[in-house]
């Protein structure tokens, strides 16, 4: 972990019609960090993630990625950032169902690293399937190595063990903090388990 | 990127998912049926002008020079002469026509009296290969549907009434002259067959006083399809005397009747292409609904709206293209087998041929494909917009 600010949310705000989502958040995660942010349901977990990695617009305040405000900038350059520095990982996986376990990873990187990340997440016997095909564990690994392949700085997860027994999500948080320590990967985490929290740096709490 | 893009489009078309598959199916059906219902159609049109034109050619002189000049003695031979030494000319006939009647008992009938030289053959030019019998100066060769009105064959005698008569005390008395039908003409062409006479000019001369409606020179040249330079190069030659008709400008009105024919059919035929289109939009927009989720990941993961834009356009440009593809060769293996078994079968005493050939043209096949492509793609745009206008956070939330 080092002093540089990756990612800092000044003043959020975020209302749908009437419905107060978020008020006046203000947050700073720095590089290498590992930040959990806890909270019930719908206290604005996965909004303040959705925020974080410019796939959404805060109603008021301002969002900035290594110092640089998404305010600012057009859509297609947040695109471009998210596609060089951010990656995403859901609760639901959300795997391509027409492409197997190999294409869902070499169509975001080379095919090379994708096989690679495919044996470091212990998936190699199951190249060929499809994601129907795989267990809820599996799927959110080849999620895993998708987000990894373009080696990204910063990886927002979205309640990446919901669906996931306590043993198969402990063994998907020991990966992240691996992730994190070795290869200095940002890490921030929307979950609501809090026997997860240990493997946190910073933990965040909403509502 | 574009081999990315290639890919999914190519993944999502033939994706057994939900029913896309099978209404894929059905909209490259209706492209294929729609491309080769217009080359088909069009290429009928195509065949039935290129034969007509070959038959007419053969029933008719290539250029009609129409003597418009006051003294005809003199500038006919003239010009005759002048024809000899024109290296593209195949062969040329002097003649003239009269108005007059034929009568046999109590049938009349109004008649076209071409008047030649009966003496050298050649003269007949297109119609010797058409007429039954011997050829002789005192007798007339009448046409075949003629005949049968009048109920005369080779050897009977008929009426020839001529308008120039004489002035009689009791009144105007019009000539006529007894003379044997000496030949059967079958040109094929009814307005010949049923209205025309060919008689030898010193007949004619004798019988109509040497005053015809028309002296006109028929010629047939080496390549008729060159008959607008050939009639270019003949202006010089023939002056102000003489009218250049050609067989592209005799049959003008009938080649452009069947040309706005073709055009008209053609747009027609375009809207089944227009309700093939519609398939893939609908195709499409079920195809992005079925697709939503991957499209959110796709952009999620930075992808800009143009590659979710090209998914769907790529997937619109390659249903047309197979459609087309299979579309052309279908109609090209449609083609092999009407014209090999001359499926088309068509009255030959109406349209001069006995079944209509069909003659799928490029240029037809080229404006298919622009068709076929430039409707295929106005097809896919809406549901691509549509699918890159979607709003990520609103996806990730429904799911």
């Amino acid at each position: 972990m080092t002093n540089e600010v990756v990612i800092e949310l000044k003043d959020i705000s975020k209302r749908y019609k009437d419905t107060k989502v978020l008020e006046h958040l203000n947050l700073k995660i720095h590089r290498g960090e590992f930040v959990g942010i806890m909270g019930p349901s719908g206290c604005g977990k996965s909004t303040t993630l959705h925020i974080m990695g410019g796939i959404d617009e805060p109603s008021d305040g301002e969002v900035f990625i290594f110092g640089k405000s998404l305010k600012t900038m057009k859509e297609k350059d947040i695109s471009k950032l998210r596609k060089t520095y951010i990656s995403f990982i859901f609760q639901f996986y959300y795997l391509l169902e027409d492409f197997n376990v190999l294409e869902n990873v070499s169509l975001f990187g080379k095919r090379e690293k994708a096989l690679e990340l495919i044996k470091f997440l212990r998936l190699e016997n199951r190249l060929k399937h499809r994601p129907y095909e795989l267990s809820g564990g599996e799927q959110q690994r080849v999620a895993i190595a998708r987000a990894l392949i373009k080696e990204p700085t910063i990886l927002i997860a979205d309640e990446p063990t919901g669906n996931l027994d306590y043993n198969e999500a402990k063994k998907i948080f020991s990966l992240l903090k691996t992730l994190n320590k070795e290869k200095n990967i940002t890490i921030v985490v929307a979950t609501h388990n809090e026997e997860l929290k240990l493997f946190f740096d910073n933990t965040y709490y909403l509502g | 990127m574009k081999f990315r893009i290639l890919k999914i489009a190519i993944r999502y078309l033939l994706s057994l998912k939900g029913s896309t598959l099978i209404i894929s199916v059905i909209s490259l059906i209706g492209i294929v049926v729609s491309t080769c219902g217009i080359l088909l159609t069009n290429g009928v049109f195509e065949g039935f002008q290129d034969n007509l034109r070959i038959k007419l050619l053969g029933a008719m002189p290539n250029v009609i020079l129409t003597y418009i000049g006051e003294n005809p003695r003199d500038d006919i031979p003239k010009l005759l002469e002048l024809l000899k030494t024109d290296k593209d000319i195949k062969s040329y006939t002097y003649f003239s026509m009269y108005h007059g009647a034929i009568q046999r008992g109590s049938y009349i009938s109004a008649v076209n009296v071409d008047a030649l030289d009966f003496n050298h053959k050649s003269n007949f030019g297109f119609f010797l290969n058409k007429i039954k019998g011997n050829i002789n100066p005192k007798g007339i060769v009448i046409g075949k549907d003629l005949a049968n009105i009048l109920g005369v064959s080779i050897g009977d005698y008929v009426s020839v009434i001529s308008p120039v008569g004489m002035q009689t005390p009791f009144g105007y008395m019009p000539k006529a002259q007894n003379l044997e039908v000496v030949g059967i003409l079958n040109s094929g062409i009814f307005d010949i067959d049923y209205s025309t006479i060919l008689m030898d000019h010193n007949l004619a001369n004798k019988l109509f006083a040497n005053n015809p409606q028309t002296r006109a020179i028929q010629i047939n040249i080496k390549n008729p399809f060159e008959v607008k330079t050939f009639a270019k190069s003949l202006k010089p030659m023939v002056g102000e005397k003489f009218i250049i008709t050609t067989w592209i400008d005799m049959n003008k009105p009938l080649f452009e009747a069947l040309e706005t024919e073709k055009r008209g059919i053609f747009f027609v035929l375009t809207l089944m292409i227009l309700v093939a289109s519609f398939n893939i939009t609908s195709l499409l927009f079920i195809k992005v609904k079925e697709r939503m989720r991957d499209l959110a990941i796709l952009r999620v993961y930075g992808e800009p709206r143009r590659f979710i834009i090209l998914i769907f356009l790529i997937q619109g440009f390659l249903l047309s293209f197979a459609g087309f593809s299979l579309g052309v060769l279908l109609s090209y293996i449609f083609e092999f087998f009407i014209n090999t078994f001359k499926l088309i079968r068509v009255e030959r005493s109406i349209y001069l041929m006995s079944y209509v050939p069909v003659n799928i043209s490029y240029k037809d096949v080229f404006e298919v494909f622009i068709l076929v492509f430039v409707l295929g793609f106005l097809a896919s745009m809406i549901p691509s917009f549509y699918a890159a206008k979607e709003n990520i956070v609103r996806i990730l939330k429904n799911d």
